[in-house]
């Protein structure tokens, strides 16, 4: 497992074991602004437009698509965005961009497990991190939220928490945060 | 101290060549890009919609397999001719030019009009040609009033 610096001091990325790219790499250039993954992702999961969540596209894949596509492109330069304002300690900046990972981690007070969401006022995307500290987050997974709760999105329920567990000890075992603070 | 940033410094690499390259011509292209993939999805439900193949859709614009499938990724730089001459098979305006739209060259005022943008003879000649035939329709209702 590596980690890489997307924004100095600000947002890094997880790149896996066994893995070419960043996580970061991942959605923002192999899977959310690609129309190709996108459109091949909501045609195998026609179920998403069954659900109160996501009916109103009306069992359209493409529309889906299209919608995650301009959803990211104004996610990625709004993250750099914030990375300035925190830098020049303005608002809005991560702080206000990230939310607490709810569930298991309710109860953690440092190194808090983050969730953020696309820019669209109703969006698919979801992006996971680790708080490290104020306005420093380090980018641990992400991916498409087809219904309203993880447990019922493919592919996210299983891997979420998991990959924090991971993620949350090997800073450990690198000392970048202290054991006892886990 | 919880959280160590020159240990995570110390730690963290940079990105690939590749992902830094990427992330710079996302960065730079990141408009067109949207729209080619924009315009890709919406020639992928006419597709859906109508039972069309992708062979009947390169037989009808005129142009080879391979070049439906680049059209198809979403990813290619389209020039204006190929974006037309897909809006005439799918019957849908993909791209619109909203004064034109809007009628506003038909009603620019032209006493305020600079006299050069009529003898203006490249890139503006149809627009030129809508400000000619508006000065011409003038023209009409001044002689008709007197």
């Amino acid at each position: 497992m590596d980690i890489i610096e997307i924004i100095p001091d600000r947002i890094y990325s997880i790149k896996y074991d066994g893995e070419d790219i960043t996580e970061y790499y991942r959605l923002f250039n192999e899977e959310w602004t690609d129309e190709d993954y996108l459109l091949g992702f909501f045609q195998s999961h026609p179920e998403f437009t069954e659900n109160e969540f996501w009916g109103f596209l009306g069992n359209d894949p493409e529309i889906a698509a299209a919608r995650v596509l301009e959803d990211a492109n104004k996610l990625e330069p709004y993250l750099k965005e914030l990375a300035e304002n925190s830098d020049n300690g303005e608002q809005p900046d991560l702080e206000t961009y990230f939310k607490p990972l709810n569930g298991k981690y309710g109860y953690d007070i440092e190194q808090i497990p983050v969730k953020g969401y696309g820019v669209l006022e109703s969006t698919f995307l979801r992006l996971y991190a680790i708080r490290l500290e104020a306005n420093c987050y380090l980018i641990v997974y992400g991916g498409i939220k087809l219904n309203s709760s993880i447990q019922n999105s493919p592919g996210l329920q299983e891997n979420v928490f998991r990959k924090i567990d991971k993620v949350k000890q090997y800073l450990v075992d690198e000392g970048i945060i202290d054991k006892d603070d886990i | 101290m919880a959280f160590n940033l020159n240990r995570l410094n110390e730690v963290a690499k940079q990105p690939s060549e590749k992902e830094r390259e990427e992330a710079r011509f996302r960065d730079e292209n990141r408009d067109w890009l949207l729209k080619s993939a924009l315009i890709a999805l919406e020639i992928h439900r006419y597709l859906r919609l109508n039972g069309m193949t992708q062979s009947q859709l390169a037989e009808k614009l005129g142009i080879s397999p391979a070049m439906v499938t680049k059209l198809l990724s979403g990813k290619e730089n389209l020039s204006l001719k190929t974006i037309c001459g897909i809006e005439r098979v799918i019957q849908f305006e993909l791209l619109k030019v909203p004064s034109y739209e809007k009628g506003i060259f038909m009603k620019c005022d032209l006493s305020k009009m600079p006299e050069e943008n009529l003898e203006y003879e490249d890139g503006n000649q149809n627009f030129c040609k809508v400000i000619k035939m508006n000065k011409e329709i003038e023209s009409k209702k001044r002689t008709m009033a007197v």
